[in-house]
């Protein structure tokens, strides 16, 4: 992707250009990245046809597919080398820029496919910055041919905004760790090889010089996964730890230093791209539907209302691309996005509840209707969007925390505590 | 104005709420919304004996007001039932159209809860307009022969009796050519489909084959209903807006209980001003629906003209109660996500209220036809130089 200079977000619009001879800012992906997404978009088209995923729903799951589907799926994305496409070769990794890994994540959240929250998207980083070369060489090929899901294990019911209040403990033993206490709120744990966790190895300083990562087996004896149903119908997990024992080897990076490399992989991809393929696909759908539907024996489309919203929302999905798009430039570079990976996570969340809200609004008393209920406009996709898009704005660093993220970092406010 | 609530205002909420919060715990309606039913009908038979939803409708005591208040407490506990579709417009609509002995053998039974009947308006393209009501009553042998497909229609597999909006004659959009039929449920001809919503409210699509029905079918006078329906439906919208508030009001409290207890960064998070505005501005929201819904009933009850006032209350209530769910789950984090929280009860209901007798944009254009009527539609009331008072 060719971007031009990023404009400081404390500099006043409508100044004289700074560079008259720049090219006009180009907003396509490279040439190549373009290739790579027309081909994955092949590969979902044919994954994600009816008679392949015929049979395969399952709505306790967060991706809609049962554990079996997912898991074929993510082996054949692994195979064609789509998993680790930008992660390094000598582990099986495609070694390209971390455009090809958010065009695929674009791609899979448009197509809808459980091919989001994979093993490499949730701890391709941390395992990449702080793994053991054994770790890598354990892990890393596993996670990039799809062979193995995982889940991370960070937030716990006194720690969500705030992780300093975490309580889990690792207690060092002689051969290894003993771990006490309880994640919540954890994606896809009850399908999940291994966590990725946090918690206190010394409980006599503050969590953030006394705690550690770990790469922890799910099926070790202690373990006890509890699936919640949320009020989207698919299931979250809290993970009980109760004496489990550990290695030595379980332990991720430096013994005490979790915090520090919790917080650097969190600058790993951070273009949240796909949140913006699901928003593209949203509105593409409505658009199609008002294209060839009718109300007051008129098309949807033609009515004015529909057609403004509409091309509001296409102009809002644009700007959630550009935003996207200048967070995976600044990292392709090798720099660290500040309030610009903020402004991206804000953005795509929030536009995607403006879209299922004005997609509602559209559909009228309809949208309200399930998924899959009889006669439901796009399958009542709308009513599932309406409620699956609430928790977009609260995890992943909730966008109150965003926004000061922003006032910060991007307008150098001052710290409030 | 006058905000306060008389004595007997007073001990009417305390009644309703007390016998509500018995019989509500969150397990309980979850029960009742999954069961065969999709509501507790002995619950609701006992609400509806002791009289509570006979307020608002000629010849019973008490006016809408006393409606909304019971309203805004079924609201605020989140109780499932045919409040409103079944008991509240049916009774509105039998109420202002239905003769002497219709009233006797029909209205009391649904009111008092031994009768279950439905409302079936809605169509294939939801809209609450003569133009978008195909379904048809051809007049035979002295009575009427029914074909067409009513949607949306609440607690459809349940009721006894469906009171269906029904075109008897062509011409233009149909203002004038809507008739009001009773059809007993269990008539052959008639299919029930169910159409599960996000809060499932028993809704489903009822088809009627050539369904036949006798000529004391007919409710109010024939091609004709269609100007009472849209006055007694937008009653009905107030005592809606009612039951949205309570409903809002419930969602906001749970989000401030939590930001009062919750704390993160060594405060309650209520301390944090991101947190304590978007609580404040759902206030802000919700005062602005109360005062709306109180203005329209009392309007209604002291027999002024309610259109506007009416219609201002949905639009308002149509974007509040969404828009202070969504505030609330921002504010309880990830554990409102859980289904064992209370907070998915009344995001649920948000949905499909928001939608139910006309959303905002609906109401707002009916607004704009008091001060601007549109050429070739019928101005019903002229709104004056100033409505400011
Ligand atoms: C669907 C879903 C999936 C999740 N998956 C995972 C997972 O796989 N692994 C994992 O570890 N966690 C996961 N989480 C947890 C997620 O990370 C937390 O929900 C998130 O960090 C917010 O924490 P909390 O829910 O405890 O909210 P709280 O921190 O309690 O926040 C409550 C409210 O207070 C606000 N607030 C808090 N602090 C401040 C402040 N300083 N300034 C202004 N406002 C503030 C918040 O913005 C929010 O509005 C998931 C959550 C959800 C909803």
């Amino acid at each position: 992707m060719a971007l031009g200079p990023v404009e400081p977000a404390n500099q006043p619009m409508g100044h004289e250009p700074r560079n008259q001879e720049s090219r006009p800012v180009d907003f396509s992906f490279d040439a190549e990245v373009e290739a790579f997404r027309e081909e994955v978009r092949g590969f979902f088209r044919e994954e994600l046809s009816e008679e392949r995923t015929r049979g395969h729903f399952d709505p306790r799951d967060l991706t809609g597919f049962d554990e079996a589907f997912e898991r074929a799926h993510q082996r054949r994305a692994g195979e064609r080398g789509y998993l680790g496409i930008s992660a390094p070769s000598e582990f099986g990794g495609g070694g390209r820029p971390l455009s090809f890994q958010a065009a695929f994540g674009f791609e899979a959240a448009y197509h809808e496919a459980p091919c989001v929250d994979t093993a490499m998207t949730l701890v391709g980083a941390v395992m990449q910055g702080f793994g053991s070369a054994e770790q890598k060489v354990e892990y890393l090929p596993q996670m990039i041919r799809g062979e193995i899901l995982m889940s991370i294990g960070y937030s716990e019911a006194t720690a969500g905004s705030d992780l300093s209040g975490i309580a889990m403990r690792a207690r060092l033993l002689d051969d290894g760790f003993e771990l006490e206490g309880t994640k919540t709120l954890v994606t896809g744990a009850h399908k999940a090889e291994v966590m990725c966790l946090i918690a206190r190895t010394d409980p006599d300083v503050p969590t953030r010089q006394g705690s550690s990562l770990f790469l922890v087996d799910l099926s070790l004896p202690g373990v006890e996964i509890e699936r919640r149903a949320t009020l989207n119908g698919w299931t979250l997990c809290d993970v009980h730890f109760r004496g489990v024992h550990v290695e030595r080897k379980a332990l991720l990076g430096e013994l005490h230093g979790g915090w520090q490399q919790m917080a650097a992989a969190l600058t790993s991809e951070r273009s949240q791209l796909f949140h913006v393929g699901w928003a593209a696909r949203d509105v593409d759908d409505l658009i199609q539907h008002c294209r060839s539907h009718e109300r007051g024996g008129r098309l949807l489309c033609e009515d004015p209302f529909v057609r403004r919203e509409l091309s509001r929302l296409r102009v809002e999905v644009h700007v959630a691309l550009r935003f996207a798009k200048r967070v995976i430039w600044l990292q392709d570079q090798g720099r660290i996005p500040g309030h610009e990976a903020a402004t991206a996570k804000l953005y795509a969340t929030e536009l995607l509840q403006r879209v299922a809200a004005t997609g509602s609004s559209i559909l009228g008393p309809h949208a309200a209707l399930a998924r899959g209920a009889h006669l439901a406009p796009l399958g009542g996709r709308m009513g599932w969007a309406r409620l699956e898009r609430i928790h977009g704005t609260i995890s992943v660093g909730s966008n109150e925390l965003q926004r000061s993220a922003i006032a910060q970092m991007g307008l150098g406010m001052p710290r409030n505590a | 104005m006058d905000l306060s609530l008389n004595p007997e205002q007073q001990a009417l909420r305390a009644e309703v709420r007390e016998f509500l919060t018995q019989n509500t715990e969150l397990a309980e309606l979850l029960i009742a919304e999954r069961s065969e039913t999709h509501y507790d009908e002995e619950l609701f038979r006992a609400f509806a004996r002791r009289g509570w939803l006979q307020f608002g409708l000629p010849g019973f005591a008490g006016g809408v007001l006393e409606l909304c208040l019971v309203l805004e407490e079924v609201g605020r506990s989140a109780c499932p039932g045919p409040f409103q579709n079944g008991a509240v417009q049916c009774g509105l609509l039998l109420g202002a159209l239905a003769n002497q002995e219709q009233r006797g053998d029909w209205l009391a039974p649904l009111l008092d809860g031994r009768r279950r009947a439905s409302l079936c308006v809605l169509e294939a393209d939801g809209q609450l307009a003569p133009s978008s009501i195909l379904l048809r009553a051809e007049p035979v042998d002295g009575g009427f022969e029914l074909s067409g497909l009513k949607q949306l229609v609440p607690y459809a597999g349940t009721a006894d009796e469906f009171y269906v909006v029904a075109r008897t004659r062509d011409g233009g959009p149909g203002e004038d050519c809507m008739s009001l039929l009773r059809v007993e449920a269990r008539l052959e001809g008639i299919h029930i489909r169910p159409q599960r919503g996000v809060f499932d409210d028993g809704a489903g699509a009822v088809e009627f084959c050539r369904v036949r029905v006798g000529g004391e079918a007919l409710v109010g006078e024939l091609h004709r209903v269609w100007p009472v329906l849209e006055d007694q439906l937008l009653v009905a919208a107030v005592a809606l807006c009612a039951e949205m508030n309570g409903g809002a009001q419930a969602a906001l409290d749970l989000a401030v209980a939590h930001a009062r207890q919750r704390e993160q960064f060594g405060r309650p998070v209520g301390a944090f001003q991101a947190v304590a505005h978007r609580a404040a501005d759902c206030l802000v929201e919700v005062d602005a629906c109360r005062l709306a819904v109180a203005e329209a009933a009392s309007r209604i009850d002291a027999g002024l003209d309610f259109a506007e006032a009416a219609s201002a209350a949905k639009a308002l209530c149509a974007v509040a109660y969404p828009s202070v769910t969504a505030a609330a789950h921002q504010i309880h984090g990830g554990v409102g996500y859980y289904e064992d929280s209370r907070l998915h009860l009344y995001t649920r209901r948000a949905e499909a209220m928001a939608q139910a007798l006309g959303d905002a944009s609906h109401h707002l254009e009916r607004i704009a036809c008091l001060w601007a009527p549109l050429p070739g539609r019928i101005a019903r009331r002229d709104t004056g130089d100033s409505t400011w008072t």
